[in-house]
Parts: C-alpha cells; structure tokens; sequence
C-alpha cells in the first residue's frame, strides 16, 4: 500500500533507531537515511536526536502509538491497515506490529467522536498486544495515495518542485483532515487555522513567490542544543536550491565561535549564523500554542519575543562576519552626527505596542488591504493578494483575481475604484515592486552582515519613491513617511526603536 | 413643535451575517429605499467623519456606498455627504487624504466640506434638501456613554472646541451647551430617515482608536425616522437607561422626537434577547491606568473630563515608552485636586486645576544651601583647627517644573502640543511623532490644497 521508496526508507529508520540502544557510541556509527517525505539526506543519528528533542515537543510527548489506514469508501468497518509502535522514548519509532485484519474495526460514524474511539482503540490494544498506546494516528487512504504520488515523483523534482509538492500535500491533508492524530498537538491545529486563514492560496505559491524574491546566497546555521550540534547548509543559485544537514562531530562545548569562521572558509559560504535550538523550539511552540488568528495582544508578546532575540546578539544568537552595525567605532561615528543605532537595545518592550497602536489608528481596527505587487519598477502587475483585518487580527488572505482593469492598468485610483464595486470596499492599496522587497530581503535577511545605515537609508530613499511604493488612499502615517527626507525620518524613528540608556 | 401623545413611531431592530445584509433588512423593514426618496431629491447623508483614521472611527464606507446606491436607484437626483470633524482637522483635508470624493463621485454622490460654510449656510443646505439622512457609527463615548445619532448633526469640533478663557464651565455647563448645541439643528430639521449602524461597536476606549479599544461584533442595525426614538431603541440595545442620557433628557425637554417606550413600535428582532453588554469609557479619569503617572482628579467639569480623557489614553496609548524614562508625572485635572506626589513633572489641566492649586505645596520647592561668612571660610582655610559652623539655609524657589494647560476645556491638540514642548522631542520621542502625524495631516492637507487639490 505504501510506496516501497518511502517504505524502504522508514524500515531503515526503524533499524537504525532499535540500533541506537543497543550501541555503546551510536554517534560513531556512519549511516544515512532520508528525512521522510524528503529527498534529503541525513546523518541517521542527527534524525535520531532530533526526532528525539522535536516530536515530544510539538507532536506528543507520551510513548506508544497507533497507527491506522482508514478507506474512503466503506462504512461499517473502515480500517484497511493497522499498526502499533512501541516507543520506549517519545516519538522513536523502532518496532513496528502489523495488526491482524478486523482486529480493530471502526465505523465511519465513530470519527465523529474521536475521543471515545481512542479509548476503544487503547482497550483494544492493551487487550490483545498488552501495550499501551498514548496516542493515534489516522491516514485516510486518500492521504497515502497523495504521498505514495508524492514519494513516486521525489526523483525526478527539482528541489523547489519537491518544497512545492510537500507543500501542496500537506495543505491538502491539512485542509481536508485527511490525517487526523489525537490527542491532537497544538501544531497540526495551528496549521489548521493557519491554511483556513489562506482562502484559496496555495502555500507552495507563497513559497515560490518568496523564493523568487531572494537572492542568490549559501549560508550556514549552525543549530546548538545541550546534547548535539549540527549545521544546516542553505544555498540557492541561478538553478536551484539546495539544503543540507551535517551532524558537527564536536561536542557542543567545543563549538562556539572558532568553529564559524573555520566552516565559513571551508564551506565557502557568506555567513554563519550561530543559533541555540532550544530558544528556537521554545519560540516555535509559542506560536503553535496561539489561536488563529491570533489576537493582538498575542502577537505583540510574540513580536516582543523575537525583537528581544533579535537584540540578544552574542548571547542567543551569534553570526560570523560580525555585522557591520555592531561595530563600535561604527556605531560612535553614528551617535556623533545623533543617530543612535544600537541594536542591542533595540526597544523589544515598546516597538510590538507602538507598531500595533499607529497600525490600529491609521488603518482602523477593520480593514481590507490590496497588496499589488509590481515587476520592472512598477510596469507589470505581478501578483494582487487581499489582507483582512478584524479588530486588528488578520483574518484572512486571498488572492484577487486579475481584472482587465489591473490587467492593463497600473493606476491606483483606477484599480481601486473597479475593486471597490467588486469586493464591496477596499481601504487601501499598497502597490509596491518587488525590486523594492528584494533590496529589503537581501540587504536585512541574506546580507545582514553587510548591513549599515547607509544602506537603510538607500532602502528608505527607494521606498519614497511612488514607482516602487505607492499608498492609495493616503493615511497620515504614508504623508508623515513621504514628506520627511530619509534622514530626517531616521532621526524621528530611531529614539522610538532605540532604548536611550546604555546601561 | 410638540408631539402629540398618541403619535407612535416605528424603529427597525435589524440582525444579519453582514453589515450589508442588515442595511438592506433594515431598508426591508422599513418599506424599503422608495419609501424615502422621490424621484429627482435632492438628498443629504450626515455621516461620521471624524479623523483620517479607519474604521469605527468613522462610519463604514461599504454601508456608505450602499445607501448612495439605494438612494440612485430609488430616483435620487443629488446626494451630498457632510460631517464635521474633530481633533481639528478640516473635513477636506480627510478627503485630500483618505479620497472620499473620488471614491462617491463615480456613484453620483459629492462630500461636502460643512465647516467652511457659515452657520446660515449650512442650515440652509440641511433645510433646502429634499431628504435629510443619518448614517451613524456607534461606539463608546466618555460623555454621552454612545456616539449616538443626534451627536452626529451638529457643527462642533468636540475636541477642539473654541474655549471658554474667560468664566471657567462649571459641572455639566459643557455638557449641557453641548446638548443644547447638538440638538439645536433638530428644532431647524427633522432627518427622514437614521441608522445606527452598531453592526461593530468600538468599547473600551472610544470614540478614536486608543490602546484599550476593542471591536465587537453585534450584529445588530438600528433604523427608523425619528433620531431621538432610534437613539432610545440603541440605547436599550446596548443596555443603558435611555433615561439618564443627557441626549435623551435634552431631546425630551426640547420636546424633540419620541423618548417614551410606549410610542414607539418596534420591528425586527426582539428587543430584550438581542441586548448586548459591552466596556464603556472610564469614568473616573484617576482609573486610567499610565505607567509612571499618577492622575489626580478634584471637582472635574465635564468638559475638562472630556478632552483629559482623550489626552490621558492618548498618553496610554503613545507614550508608554516616554514616560518609562520620565519616570515620575502628575496630571491634576478640575478644581482643588490632591497634592501631587512627587514636585517633579506636575501637569496641570485647564483653569480650574491651576487657579485652584495656587497655593498648594507643590507650587514652591525648597532648597537648602551651606551658609558660612565669607571671612570665616578663609580662616578656615588657614588654620585648620578651626572650623567654621555651617548653617543650612533654606531657599523656597518656584517650582518650575510644572506645565500649565490653560482653558476650559483646553484645546486637545494644544495640550499635545504642549505636552511635547515642555519636555522636548529628545525626552517623548512617541509623543513628538504622535504630534507630527497630526501636524502632517494637516499640513500636506493644506499643501495640497493649495496647490490646486481638491
């Protein structure tokens, strides 16, 4: 039933785990896998700690589990397949029981209550194979037909093919609850919310765009937790993209900032970043934990959260080269002409509040924002996707579809007043090009070792520019935005961004 | 004109999945668009447009176009939108802004710009239209508990009101001119027709967008031809008293519309079951919560109530940061308010709070100095052994630090302005960009303008 690519793969998962035990140093043995769903390789022991650290984490944190293929079609007894796997360590997978046929039967009508078909199952189980199982997994047969195509299709995609396909597979299992696991972790109920809030956008489309937005760059992070380390390699070219995981065969105590230059060279990459997985993780969890959509105030503590990661430089993150604004004398030079650029105290406290707030008073607390995104400095119309707010949540995206009127017209006025007949009203366009994003992802994201006000303030240059940013209607904070000179506008947003004190 | 006593009114209670599905069930209900509007009227809508903020602020732009739509489409040969503004800004200037005219002319409707006309020329537009309308956004208030209907036709700037310098308003004097002054039109003009469009209500903080504004959604509509019974039916909607509001009271004794349960009829969904609670403004001002700031209340007048409300959760919502490095600030507001607590930082609101504190502790502080004869410090310095006896002289200074907003109410955007000149744009860096988005708006606005815009 399931594709023997992906089968072959996961019993050789299997093997390795029930291996690891029994090892006295299973870091020495030298075995690759691939990370299921994947055409990528890994270090079978890095997917063993990292399963190990992820799954309690975000899937279920309890040992035992239960897996079932249910049929589309049938109704009295829909279970084509059942396995058990007893996890002595959550989420490691080492032997798996094949369930004989009509050992457990379920009806349709019995995924109504899930809770109460779990507690048959668990008797069941612990009837028949003495185990008891913590939680369980439900593949529809639709499911394992889309990864079986899936698995089927990984050698010939290329890299971004395969994220698309991934992408796509699991916004249709998602979206129609064709994997249901229960107790259900606060993860795959997020993404739930998360793909409900997409409308019709696929989410491989979002990936394709933003891929299409970055640069060319090879970089490494290199992921630190207590036990293990190991670098993940991202690279994209003219071509393609490519990832790579490598297990670092230093203990983690060794590795630290004589390790990033040393990769850095030997990789020939632009920059290392050095990250500590355990904050990384806990932030993640955090945002799985919120509802969708999240409430404002949710997400200014979430935002608060990364700022103060983002000014945590040398204690939650490090990066080599260092970048260019954490220089001294650099940062002296600034602070003589006034310009207060520390970015170690960047205000983590009040920025989520002050963005939230001018947001909330400028666009209202319910709105809708046609994003229109240019190609060629504001000649064609790439792409036309709508943002809706409710009382300051964003609630929904959607793409709009081209009308002849933004088809052939670049006109903001125009555009918006057809729009307005078509999705009954619209509050604001922003129209921008995506050369003007591009500056932003390379200059802030891919090259921010580089990064220095000179170059905020050609971003900033650029953005007043109506061919690469245009506002329709105008809002006070665009007027305010338009009619100051860059640097004067530094001057008037950094003491917001900015702490005063050093100390 | 009064009312006789048996005349019964109908008002529309409306509840549906969108804003737009209640307008049209409002419409339904009450005989539909042509009940209203005649071939060839000349129509004016009175709308909410208070600032260039978005919505609730100002009243929803989709019902907006929606009733210019039914108005047409019932025979309508000119329909004119009007509103006054707040926070001083001129209804143009919203409109160089947020587009209005060029999103309502395309329909066959125009934005009037009411405050450059002269009080007759005004009255004479709402008395020449054939058909008067009122679209009004409810949210919460901190005078008139809701911004109801009848707060929506008058010619006043609320929050930047020409101030009384000379006698200070006492109590409710503010309250009551102001009722007297929003009524007023209603003795001149009857609208023909008004919603309440409460569909989303802003609670919390209102009627701008402040940190502790929250939207909810009730879903409900309030439609009918009488202001003051529609105003009573939202009133009851959203559970108050009709009774005890200053509107209602002022409409009553003005003999303005229904204000009796009894005559008024109303049709929709049932009254009692779609009641909605919701967070009103505060009502004591020393309840709002400023970090590093205490507020100090004496006998407060309500209009000094009024503009220090917006002006302290204006200071909640932008000086957060400010105020953490200021760390000590106290606002006294209306007439004999407690000492401060601290000398550093007092910032005393309207007329009442500084004639009445003329005398208080704070106003003076006391320094102490070393006092020692010249001729005895140089001795001293000679033969060591002897030591000169210091005596500590005390010194009552002025204090300085304290900043007087004057008026009665004062002006809002005078007391921002102020408030930013008295520390300086180095100290309330939010506050000072908060004060240069307002001044932009208007500025640009009137840059525009004279450059040829609209």
């Amino acid at each position: 039933m399931i594709n023997p690519h992906f089968r072959d793969n996961w019993n050789k998962i299997l093997k390795f785990n029930s291996k690891v035990e029994i090892n006295e140093n299973p870091e020495l043995l030298e075995e690759f896998v691939r990370i299921p769903l994947t055409p990528i390789q890994i270090d079978a022991f890095l997917l063993y700690k990292l399963t190990e650290l992820i799954y309690p984490k975000f899937i279920h944190d309890q040992q035992n589990i239960a897996d079932f293929i249910l049929s589309d079609f049938s109704i009295d007894n829909i279970v084509l397949e059942s396995y058990v796997y007893e996890t002595q360590i959550a989420g490691i997978h080492k032997k798996v029981i094949h369930l004989p046929k009509n050992a457990i039967s379920i009806a349709k009508n019995d995924l109504e209550n899930i809770q109460g078909l779990f507690t048959i199952i668990q008797d069941a189980i612990i009837k028949e194979n003495g185990i008891k199982i913590m939680s369980i997994r439900i593949f529809k047969k639709r499911a394992i037909d889309l990864i079986n195509t899936h698995c089927e299709n990984l050698k010939k995609l290329s890299f971004n093919e395969f994220i698309s396909n991934l992408l796509d597979l699991a916004q249709k299992c998602i979206e129609k609850e064709l994997i249901i696991l229960y107790p259900e972790p606060d993860i795959l109920r997020f993404m739930r919310e998360l793909i409900s809030i997409f409308q019709d956008i696929k989410i491989s489309s979002i990936y394709n765009l933003f891929n299409n937005l970055c640069p060319s760059y090879k970089h490494a992070i290199f992921f630190n937790y207590k036990t293990f380390s190991f670098t993940c390699q991202i690279e994209k070219d003219a071509h393609t993209n490519k990832v790579e995981f490598i297990r670092s065969e230093q203990s983690p105590i060794d590795i630290e900032e004589s390790r990033l230059p040393k990769l850095r060279e030997d990789n020939k990459l632009e920059s290392v970043i050095s990250l500590d997985l355990n904050t990384v993780i806990s932030f993640l969890s955090e945002i799985f934990e919120q509802k969708v959509p999240i409430e404002t105030n949710q997400m200014k503590l979430l935002l608060q959260k990364f700022l103060f990661g983002l000014r945590s430089f040398d204690t939650h993150w490090k990066m080599y080269p260092r970048p260019k604004i954490y220089n001294v004398l650099i940062k002296y030079l600034l602070r003589l002409f006034g310009f207060n650029v520390n970015l170690r105290k960047l205000s983590h406290w009040n920025l989520p509040e002050f963005i939230f707030n001018l947001f909330n008073s400028n666009i209202g607390l319910n709105s809708k924002i046609l994003i229109l995104l240019t190609n060629d400095r504001n000649t064609i119309i790439q792409n036309a996707i709508l943002f809706q707010f409710l009382n300051g949540s964003l609630v929904k995206i959607s793409a709009v579809n081209k009308t002849d009127v933004i088809d052939k017209n670049l006109d903001v006025k125009e555009i918006h007043s057809d729009l307005v007949e078509k999705l009954e009203y619209v509050d604001f366009i922003f129209k921008v090009d995506v050369d003007l994003i591009k500056e932003i992802i390379e200059k802030y994201i891919f090259k921010i070792h580089n990064v220095s006000p000179f170059k905020l303030y050609k971003v900033l240059k650029m953005a007043k520019k109506t061919k690469y940013l245009e506002v329709y209607p105008s809002s006070p904070a665009y007027e305010l935005f338009k009619s100051k000179s860059p640097l004067s506008l530094l001057k008037l947003v950094l003491p917001i961004i900015i702490d005063k004190h050093e100390f | 004109m009064s009312q006789p006593e048996t005349e019964i009114v109908n008002v529309v209670v409306a509840k549906a999945d969108t804003p737009l599905h209640t307008y049209n069930e409002i419409l339904t209900l009450l005989g539909g668009m042509e009940n209203f509007v005649s071939k060839n009227d000349k129509i004016l809508i009175k709308i909410n447009l208070n600032t260039p903020e978005g919505f609730p602020v100002n009243t929803s732009f989709a019902l907006i176009k929606s009733m210019i739509k039914s108005c047409k489409k019932a025979g309508a040969s000119e329909i004119s939108l009007g509103s006054y503004s707040s926070k001083g800004v001129k209804i143009r200037n919203i409109d160089n802004l947020l587009k209005i005219n060029e999103l309502v002319m395309p329909l066959g409707a125009q934005l009037l710009f009411l405050e450059e006309d002269s009080e007759s020329e005004l009255l004479d537009i709402i008395q020449k239209c054939d058909k008067f309308f009122v679209v009004n956004q409810v949210n919460v208030d901190p005078l008139f508990e809701c911004t109801l209907s009848m707060m929506n036709s008058s010619k006043i700037d609320i929050l930047n009101s020409q101030e009384s310098m000379g006698q200070d308003l006492e109590n409710n004097f503010y309250k009551k001119e102001l009722v007297s002054k929003l009524l007023d039109v209603y003795k001149k003009r009857k609208p023909d027709l008004i919603i309440n469009d409460l569909y989303y209500v802003m609670e919390g903080a209102g009627p701008c967008v402040y940190k502790d504004s929250n939207l909810i959604k009730t879903q409900l509509m309030v439609g009918g031809t009488d202001p003051a019974a529609v105003d009573f039916v939202t009133l009851k909607l959203l559970d108050i008293n009709p009774l005890e509001n200053p509107l209602i009271i002022g409409a009553r004794e003005r003999d303005i519309g229904i204000t009796d349960i009894n005559n008024i009829n109303i049709i929709g969904v049932d009254l009692e079951s779609s009641k909605v609670s919701i967070n009103y403004c505060e009502k004591n001002l020393e309840n709002i919560t400023i970090h590093n700031c205490k507020i100090k209340t004496g006998s407060t007048c309500s209009g000094c109530y009024h503009i220090a409300y917006h002006l302290l959760n204006i200071m909640k919502t932008y000086m957060t940061k400010d105020l953490k490095y200021i760390a000590r600030q106290s606002v006294l507001i209306g007439e004999n308010p407690p000492e401060p607590d601290f000398k550093k930082n007092v910032i005393l609101f309207g007329n009442c709070a500084i004639k009445s504190t003329e005398n208080f502790s704070f106003r003076t502080v006391n320094t102490s100095k070393e006092s020692i004869p010249l001729s005895k410090k140089i001795r001293s310095m000679f033969n060591k052994e002897e030591k000169p006896n210091k005596k500590l002289k005390s010194i009552e200074k002025i204090n300085k630090q304290i900043l007087h907003i004057v008026g009665c109410p004062p002006k809002l955007n005078t007391s921002i302005k102020l408030i930013s000149n008295y520390y300086g744009k180095q100290q309330v860096p939010n506050l000072y960009l908060y004060y240069n988005l307002i001044e932009t708006y208007a500025s640009t606005s009137n840059k525009k303008a004279n450059n040829g815009g609209a």
